[in-house]
């Protein structure tokens, strides 16, 4: 009995060590969000401007490492490489559509310089 | 004491250590970053973007405090760094969204002010066919009206022939059109005053000639026969032309058209053998110069 409780203390200090080695568990959401926002960004045109896809590279190289450090039990490291990632992401999001936002500007002052030439 | 002493020390360095440890190269890039995005005019339109950038670089600065130069300081000072790129980002979109809006609102603007013009335009150019048109309307009742005058004017003027044809021998010869009037139903043989029946035929020959509108310069010619003296005949004649000129002229014919000759025994029309010869000398002639319209028509048919 005595043998059992000190394996059960033992057990749980063991456990403790492992997580606290690895870090507390990473949210699943934080995984999630980032995969969801670089869709966003590809979605959003982020391969036609190289700032945009250099920084869809980085968050899609992040995620990778993340996944591995999340198979290696290794949390603390794959919760920084998913802020990283997220970070890439969001940013790549930003550039990408301000190309869109750019290129409707443009129409838009296209569209009224033609008006002007047609009013000349 | 000692074991104390050492204590102190080591926290003392530690903290020197800590408080003086180089920044990773990411928390310098980071701070920059920020720097940036704190000052920079457009990232001001996303206030919490930029809100979040601080709190981004806070973060690291805290692990860099807790834990100099490790991973952890890295990875938050360059999610910081991400996190100010993209509050300038998220700045310029705003920024460019403003002008987008702007444009296309500047673009709608324009759209109405050029159809209000266009529009104003084709009511100018409708109400300027309009015009045309009544215009056009105008000359052509104009034309009409005109065709109608010329064509009274014509049928007046045929009438004034037909009717001068009634009442005395009317030629066209080179010289004119000659209205022939006998002596004998004009005057009294050798007077040159005119008879009450020759005073209705001038008075038709005179309405026949103004009726042809446009009254040409004429001569009225007296004749006799050979009978008597030249130099009698010659007076005789150029008496009665007179006599038959002011007579024209009191019924309408300008002073300044009409001319009187005395031709005497001159140009005989018939033998002055004859008793009807010599009658049919005894005349006045009045001769229109140049014909007009109407006798030429007349001579034509």
């Amino acid at each position: 009995m005595q043998y059992l409780k000190s394996f059960v203390a033992v057990s749980g200090v063991v456990a403790l060590f492992v997580v606290g080695c690895g870090g507390s568990a990473v949210p699943l959401d934080k995984l999630t969000d980032a995969k969801a926002t670089v869709r966003a960004a590809q979605e959003a045109g982020a391969q036609g401007t190289p700032q945009a896809a250099l920084h869809l590279k980085m968050a899609n190289d992040e995620l990778v490492s993340a996944q591995k450090a999340l198979d290696d039990n290794d949390n603390d490291r794959a919760r920084l490489l998913l802020n990283q990632a997220q970070a890439d992401a969001d940013l790549s999001l930003a550039l990408a559509r301000g190309t869109a936002e750019k290129q409707q500007a443009q129409e838009a002052q296209a569209k009224i310089d033609g008006l002007l030439k047609q009013a000349q | 004491m000692k074991i104390s002493t050492i204590a102190v020390f080591t926290s003392f360095f530690a903290a020197t250590a800590c408080a003086s440890s180089t920044p990773t190269p990411e928390l310098v890039n980071a701070r920059t970053a920020y720097d940036h995005a704190r000052t920079d005019p457009t990232a001001s339109l996303v206030p919490d973007s930029v809100l979040s950038a601080k709190q981004a670089l806070d973060k690291a600065e805290q692990v860099h405090e807790k834990d100099p130069q490790s991973d952890a300081e890295r990875s938050y000072a360059y999610v910081a760094q991400r996190r100010a790129e993209l509050a300038l980002a998220l700045g310029d979109n705003a920024k460019q969204k403003q002008q987008a809006d702007a444009a296309v609102a500047h673009y709608g603007e324009l759209q109405d002010k050029l159809r209000v013009r266009a529009q104003t335009q084709l009511g100018a150019e409708r109400s300027q066919v309009s015009q045309l048109g009544s215009a056009l309307v105008q000359t052509q009742n104009g034309l009409a009206a005109e065709t109608d005058a010329r064509k009274a004017a014509e049928a007046r003027a045929q009438r004034a022939m037909e009717s001068l044809n009634k009442i005395a021998a009317v030629k066209e010869e080179a010289r004119g059109m000659v209205i022939t009037l006998s002596g004998q139903v004009l005057f009294v043989t050798g007077k040159s005053e005119l008879l009450p029946a020759a005073q209705d035929q001038l008075e038709q020959v005179a309405k026949a000639l103004k009726d042809q509108g446009d009254i040409k310069p004429m001569v009225v010619e007296g004749y006799t026969d050979s009978v008597g003296s030249d130099a009698t005949n010659l007076t005789l004649s150029k008496n009665r032309a007179e006599a038959v000129r002011s007579y024209l002229v009191s019924k309408g014919i300008p002073s300044d058209k009409i001319s009187a000759v005395g031709k005497g025994k001159a140009n005989p029309v018939a033998s002055n053998d004859t008793a009807d010869g010599r009658a049919n000398n005894r005349r006045v002639e009045i001769v229109v110069s140049g014909g007009n319209g109407a006798g030429s028509d007349m001579s034509g048919k």
